[in-house]
């Protein structure tokens, strides 16, 4: 009774999707901590660590991937803050500097098409490509025709629900720890020891920055949306340290593992290195079923966000989601076979596209809110009854214009760090002198009912 | 009470089993030094993760909330048993004696299993959530 009093929200979606989680749902730090490292544990990040063991030497991945991780580290932990302090979803937090149809749009780019279709599809590619290294003269492993069996699978579970997920990424994430160790093992056993490790010279050297792009594109997704778990948590602080402690010590730890094994036997195919360097079709199938179980919270999230604006039940949206995403995971299967240009071209462009909503985000909270002295604690603080934007254009041209200025435009320094700082730039400088001058950057009016919509 | 009692016992035995794998750790480390620090690994992982529960558990009176602690430490013993048993025979983590390795084999498929159990005993007699 009283919890209703207090919570006046109806939550007609499920999963607290439109509305603040209330008090007597939310979890401990450990369970936040498992969450996110449930979404690292995947396939995709060894895969990210031997593109790096082709680029860069073994201390300069460290390198790269310390600064890639610190740059995600706090874009990470200022979206958590704020899941922290508001309780929603980064879509509903996103009606501050993008409106309310600005935030089902962007919501729908971030968690929709970059994670729902985009790296389910990478994912679902890559699932092909194990297939292949683990059985190459087989009709169904080809890497186009595993890729469709695969994402189907991948798709079966995300439509049965949350408590799948959950319990196969509890599987996963101890897996990925000690899978990512054996790759440094047998890289450190095939180099004659770490000296020699750390003296091979990479195969296709890049500059430093383009490795920064890749890591910090790897990953950039997940750290827009750290709201989505983080409002979950009992305290504030809980969701941006859990966030900051996976990725700058588990990240690291996991990208330069499986850049050594690649730096050692020159594979880039982590599967296929692991196969031989011997560490036997268990850790092959570890790898398979880490990506299945990141690739199932991919399709999930995306599901949430495109619920947003399509009023159908949660399980169709996933079905046609998925759908999509083998499609192209196919495409990328027949078309590009196993080569990782596709993998990087995609880390790249979400480097480039994706920071700038962050910036958005983070600026309109703690700066632009700032200048309008808002107390911090009652900012994003969403109640039925309350007034919201239907658009802030603001937050749309800040996020057009660092997009292309720092993704194509500049060609120096790290070009998802650019575009992130550029988002933030550009929103508070445009809203500052709009404010000066008068101009109202809310267009539209639209009245919260009590399931949030 | 009778489930913190049954917690309290189990968790002993997976305690046993780590213990066993430090041992067969120490034993291989000479002869293959990847093996022993696999070993090391899973077994400490057991052995943290065993040995948190008890004060975790210790003054806590409500059984769901004994039920969802003791969830929390056996998925990541189960799951950590399930890598040791996919890893253990690998030929990399190869020593002369193929006894030590099947002993670990072994050892980590009694705490998976055990694990595996605890959960489902947890999840039906103390009604706690399988999601923690």
């Amino acid at each position: 009774m009283n919890k209703k009093k207090e919570w006046p929200w109806k939550d007609t979606f499920g999963d607290y999707s439109m509305v603040p989680v209330p008090a007597h749902e939310r979890r401990s730090f450990l369970s936040i901590f498992y969450v996110y490292m449930g979404v690292l544990a995947c396939i995709a990040v060894l895969w990210g660590g031997g593109t790096l063991g082709l680029q860069f030497t073994l201390k300069e991945v460290v390198i790269v991937a310390i600064v890639g991780s610190a740059i995600l580290a706090v874009i990470g932990g200022l979206t958590a803050a704020i899941g922290g302090f508001s309780k929603c979803s980064t879509y509903i937090n996103m009606r501050g500097p993008f409106g309310r149809i600005g935030s089902q749009l962007f919501g729908t780019i971030i968690a929709g098409v970059a994670c729902g279709i985009g790296w389910f599809a990478v994912q679902a590619w890559l699932f092909g490509i194990i297939m292949h290294t683990l059985l190459p003269n087989i009709w169904w492993a080809n890497v186009g025709v595993a890729a469709i069996w695969g994402g189907l699978l991948m798709m079966t579970t995300a439509i049965i629900g949350f408590r799948g997920l959950a319990w196969l990424s509890y599987l996963a994430v101890p897996f990925f720890m000690l899978l990512a160790g054996v790759g440094a093992m047998i890289g450190i056993a095939n180099a004659g020891g770490f000296a020699g490790l750390a003296q091979i010279k990479p195969k296709n050297p890049v500059p430093f920055g383009v490795g920064v792009t890749e890591v910090v594109g790897m990953y950039i997704a997940g750290g827009v949306i750290t709201a989505d778990i983080s409002r979950y948590s009992k305290r504030v602080l809980d969701g941006p340290i859990a966030w900051i402690v996976q990725v700058i010590i588990f990240q690291v730890y996991m990208l330069s593992g499986a850049a050594a094994l690649t730096l050692a036997t020159g594979a880039a195919n982590v599967a296929q290195a692991l196969l031989v360097g011997g560490a036997g079709l268990g850790a092959i199938l570890m790898a398979i079923l880490g990506q299945w179980t990141t690739n199932d919270n991919n399709l999930y999230n995306g599901a949430l966000s495109f619920n947003t604006w399509i009023p159908i039940k949660k399980k169709y949206i996933t079905l046609g989601e998925g759908l999509i995403g083998t499609a192209l995971a196919a495409w990328f299967g027949f078309y590009a076979g196993a080569s990782m240009q596709v993998f990087q071209n995609f880390l790249t462009f979400l480097g480039k596209i994706l920071p700038a909503i962050g910036g958005a985000l983070v600026a309109d909270f703690y700066l632009y809110r700032w200048y309008k002295k808002e107390p911090l604690r009652q900012r994003y603080q969403f109640k039925p009854g309350m007034k919201i934007a239907q658009v802030n254009w603001v937050g749309w041209v800040s996020v057009v214009l660092a997009t292309i200025i720092g993704g194509w435009v500049m060609k120096s320094g790290i070009a998802a760090l650019n575009v992130m700082v550029l988002g933030a730039v550009f929103y508070i400088v445009i809203a500052f002198v709009c404010d000066k001058c008068g101009v109202k950057i809310e267009i539209g009016e639209h009245t919260l009912d009590e399931t949030g919509v | 009470m009778k489930f913190k009692k049954y917690t309290q016992i189990s968790t002993s035995v997976l305690l046993v089993f780590s213990i066993i794998l430090l041992i067969l750790a120490a034993a291989v480390w000479s002869k293959n030094i990847y093996t022993g620090v696999v070993y090391l690994i899973i077994g400490m992982i057991q052995l943290i993760c065993t040995l948190l529960l008890y004060p975790r558990i210790g003054k806590i009176k409500d059984e769901t909330e004994i039920g969802n602690r003791s969830v929390q430490h056996n998925w990541i013993v189960l799951s950590i048993g399930i890598a040791g048993c996919a890893l253990f025979l690998a030929p990399f983590f190869k020593v002369d004696s193929m006894a030590i390795p099947y002993t670990a084999f072994t050892v980590c498929l009694i705490s998976l299993l055990l694990s595996t159990f605890n959960i489902y005993k947890a999840v039906k007699d103390t009604k706690a959530r399988m999601v923690v």
